[in-house]
């Protein structure tokens, strides 16, 4: 079920209404969240259920057994088998014909053939983010940082808890598992809240994420016959889409959430103003970032050893990333992109010069920080041909074909109605850029009028760009 | 909880009342042109334009609406060489909607009849173009109900609202749209393989779609059930019927009934203006395979049916796949054979 289709709009308010008026516990809430989740996920394939409860029902064992081992050796097994369990899922369904291909590939340029044919995998839905979310509670029970989940009920639901399980925020076991077992209480702000960030994060889905999508689609599909001016729009619009399809998914998610009583972390943090790409990183998909550094950067060593360490770790996180987005070589070359301009910042020791939001309360940024903004933007946008191309050897003509004199010359496409949304999308981001996501306070304090005036702009903004349901981007990792 | 509900519900009406609001604008023919130009939907270029420049092509005629099996199927040319003065507006995809939309656009030209499709089964869902032709408060008197449908309905209507004012504001005074789309109906090339045409499996399986359709004739058992009506297979049956009742034939969810308003409404309006109405059932390759000719209806009887329907009944002169272009849809010799059919069968006097 996708967030931005009618049978979401009609399944949200009857979950909703069930929670609050006919489950009066919290058990009885925590089954219904489930039934829910279940029914959500099984409307796009239900035969993958299976899979969900699977690893549901592996982590849960495995936590319950970890809790009760104090042999280290053993509790050492206990978490391997859910590191294979999970992981052997997820490469089989993910990676497998990936492998097979280049293993293939390989041999015959040795002029070895292997007659093996590939299957016809399906791809299931969010695999990548429920895989991570319980390889985290295992690895946290393993390391004691957490206790066992109290029952089966609250365990399955906070794997499939259905705002955040086919495209996250990835969530860490210790801050949703125990709001699982607390009472919840209907808060009406939080509830309004709630409701303005699913406006802000469907306003990004549709008003920018899908029409920068019908152009940057354009321009990628067809990218021999486009100028280099209309290729750097092209790269340009999917720059817009990829962060409106993205950080506009967890806006609903976690807005959702909030309906229902929940809070998930928070996933994005207006990356596209980060001053270097250090502080871009810890603005974009914070949930996995922190989740590669707490699971993979910091067990390898983090940035503590010399500097051969520093660099074999940073490129490791970063390849290793970019291979979770997907089985393909230009995702590989998009992490290692992303490590090489990242690397000189944590070599001079400056990867956290930029912690604070760029110009404060200050409404205009000064030179240096619109300067350092723009040199990332333009890194970050370049690194995105990698992620969009269809192929290694696609990205590299489309970066080609941007570099000669057509650079220069009128492109042939050049929405202006887009450019207007961009740009409104833009300045709201930038006025709110030290809230939690861009509309939280625009108008708040407002009178009552003033505010819904802005919030049905928005809406009739939405409606007035419905195409035909997209699919989120983020659903194919 | 109470306040949050009731505000939830202010503003929810508050964006209804704006997108109705903003859905009334009426849009000119210039901009429906505009919109359909280049999608299958092209041919509503054409029908204005009959209507703005080919007014005597219309009058006194019998027209047909519908969809692609009336628009590939009744073939104009072959009634008017044989001195039944016709025209064939049919446009593709099923709508009772939109086949009103344009019978109330030639009343004033005074046409003689107007025939509408009459589906195997019932219309479900508007017309896709029903956003761009209808303003909201003309759907509703022309008997739409308000349910899912148009709620979905009126978003589209107000997304293309929004259009008009940019296609208003942005267009250039000699567009002259009209003229530039005179292309009449547009026949598929290929037709179906000897093979897929006498697949007799494939043509079961059509079969058993149709059969479907028709359940209600036999207390919702299929053949092979009904020749073994265990306890099992009258729980199985209960449950089509109640699927029929309350999914298929539930307004709130499939616009069923509002379909049927609008064929009530188009009749309404034929009586008014002393216009005869008909229907017409246009076959497809399972009714030429199947021994079919004994069964009574093929189709699902509606309360709205008292009048003429015009059905063959008997297929078999369509029993060659090169008239056919896939198994819904006929080809432009086929069309000619079955419009001469039709002809002498219904016209003979």
């Amino acid at each position: 079920m996708l967030f931005n289709s009618i049978d979401f709009a009609i399944f949200l308010p009857i979950v909703f209404l069930l929670y609050w008026f006919v489950t009066k516990s919290t058990k009885k809430q925590n089954i219904l969240l489930l039934v829910a989740s279940y029914v959500f996920y099984g409307w796009w394939d239900w035969r993958f259920l299976s899979l969900i409860l699977f690893s549901t029902l592996v982590d849960y064992t495995i936590g319950v057994l970890l809790s009760k081992q104090e042999n280290e050796s053993k509790r050492k097994y206990l978490l391997y088998t859910s590191l294979i369990v999970n992981l052997g899922l997820l490469g089989f369904f993910k990676y497998y014909n990936f492998f097979l291909d280049n293993f293939i590939s390989a041999f015959s340029f040795f002029g070895v053939d292997f007659n093996v044919s590939t299957l016809k995998i399906i791809l299931p839905v969010g695999i990548s983010f429920y895989t991570f979310q319980t390889l985290s509670y295992t690895i946290d029970v393993y390391k004691r940082n957490l206790e066992p989940a109290k029952d089966f009920i609250s365990f399955a639901t906070f794997v499939s808890f259905f705002p955040q399980l086919v495209a996250g925020p990835i969530e860490r076991a210790s801050n949703l598992l125990p709001q699982f077992y607390k009472d919840r209480v209907f808060d009406r702000g939080k509830a309004i809240d709630g409701l303005r960030q699913i406006l802000w994060g469907l306003f990004k889905k549709i008003v920018i994420a899908d029409q920068c999508a019908e152009y940057a689609n354009l321009i990628f599909n067809d990218s021999g016959n486009y100028s280099g001016s209309s290729l750097v729009l092209g790269a340009l619009f999917f720059t817009f889409q990829i962060y409106g399809d993205f950080s506009g998914y967890s806006d609903i998610a976690i807005g959702v959430s909030r309906l229902f009583g929940f809070n998930l972390m928070r996933n994005f943090a207006f990356p596209y103003f980060s001053r270097d790409i250090a502080e871009f990183w810890r603005r974009w998909h914070i949930s996995l970032s922190t989740w590669f550094r707490d699971y993979l950067y910091i067990p390898l060593g983090g940035s503590k050893g010399g500097t051969w360490m520093k660099v074999r770790n940073t490129f490791i996180i970063f390849l290793v990333s970019g291979f979770w987005h997907g089985a393909n070589w230009t995702f590989v070359i998009w992490g290692a992109l992303n490590a090489i301009y990242f690397l000189p910042l944590l070599l001079l020791n400056k990867n956290r010069q930029n912690i604070g939001v760029i110009a404060g309360d200050r409404f205009v940024p000064s030179s240096k920080e619109l300067f350092q903004m723009i040199l990332t933007f333009v890194l970050t946008v370049f690194s995105w041909i990698f992620f969009r191309a269809n192929n290694v050897s696609h990205a590299v003509n489309y970066i080609k074909g941007i570099f000669n004199k057509s650079l220069f010359e009128k492109p042939e496409l050049f929405p202006i109605e887009l450019f207007a949304f961009l740009l409104i999308f833009l300045a709201i981001e930038w006025f709110g850029k030290n809230n939690e996501y861009g509309i939280e306070k625009t108008f708040v304090t407002k009178p009552i009028l003033f505010k819904w005036a802005f919030y049905l702009f928005l809406v009739i903004c939405i409606i007035g760009n419905i195409s035909n349901e997209q699919d989120f981007i983020y659903f194919q990792f | 909880m109470k306040t949050f509900l009731l505000k939830l519900v202010i503003f929810s009406i508050l964006v209804f009342a704006f997108c109705f609001a903003l859905s009334e604008l009426q849009f000119s023919d210039d901009f429906l042109i505009e919109k359909t130009k280049g999608t299958a939907y092209e041919k509503v270029g054409w029908n204005i334009n009959m209507i703005h420049n080919h007014k005597d092509e219309i009058e006194n005629s019998i027209v047909f609406f519908g969809s692609s099996y009336v628009l590939n199927g009744v073939n104009d040319s072959i009634l008017n060489s044989k001195g039944i003065k016709s025209v064939n507006l049919a446009i593709k995809h099923n709508g009772n909607d939109l086949s009103l939309y344009f019978l109330k656009r030639i009343i004033p030209l005074k046409p003689k009849e107007v025939v509408f499709l009459k589906g195997k089964t019932a219309f479900r869902n508007l017309h896709k173009l029903a956003p761009l032709l209808y303003r909201p408060s003309n759907l509703i008197a022309d008997g739409q109900n308000f349910n899912l449908t148009f709620v979905s309905y009126l978003f589209k209507r107000t997304k293309l609202s929004l259009d008009y004012i940019y296609f208003e504001i942005s267009k250039k005074p000699d567009d002259g749209l009209i003229d530039k789309n005179k292309f009449g109906i547009r026949y598929e090339e290929s037709f179906l393989s000897e093979n897929d045409f006498y697949d007799h499996e494939k043509i079961k399986g059509l079969q058993k779609e149709e059969e479907n359709f028709n359940l209600y004739r036999t207390n919702f058992l299929y053949k092979n059930e009904a020749a073994n009506p265990s306890f099992f297979n009258r729980i199985k049956a209960l449950k089509r019927k109640w699927t029929l009742k309350y999914y298929s034939q539930n307004d709130w969810i499939t616009n069923f009934g509002s379909q049927e308003h609008f064929i009530k409404k188009a009749k309404e309006i034929c009586v008014n203006n002393e216009i005869l109405f008909t229907q017409i059932y246009m076959p497809v390759v399972s009714d030429v395979v199947s021994d079919l000719s004994g069964e009574e209806t093929f189709y699902m009887p509606l309360e709205s049916d008292a009048h003429t329907i015009y059905h063959l009944k008997n297929y078999s002169f369509l029993n060659d796949n090169t008239f056919w272009t896939d198994k819904h849809h006929l080809t432009k010799k086929g069309s000619i054979v079955f419009t001469n059919e039709f002809i002498s069968t219904s016209f003979s006097k």
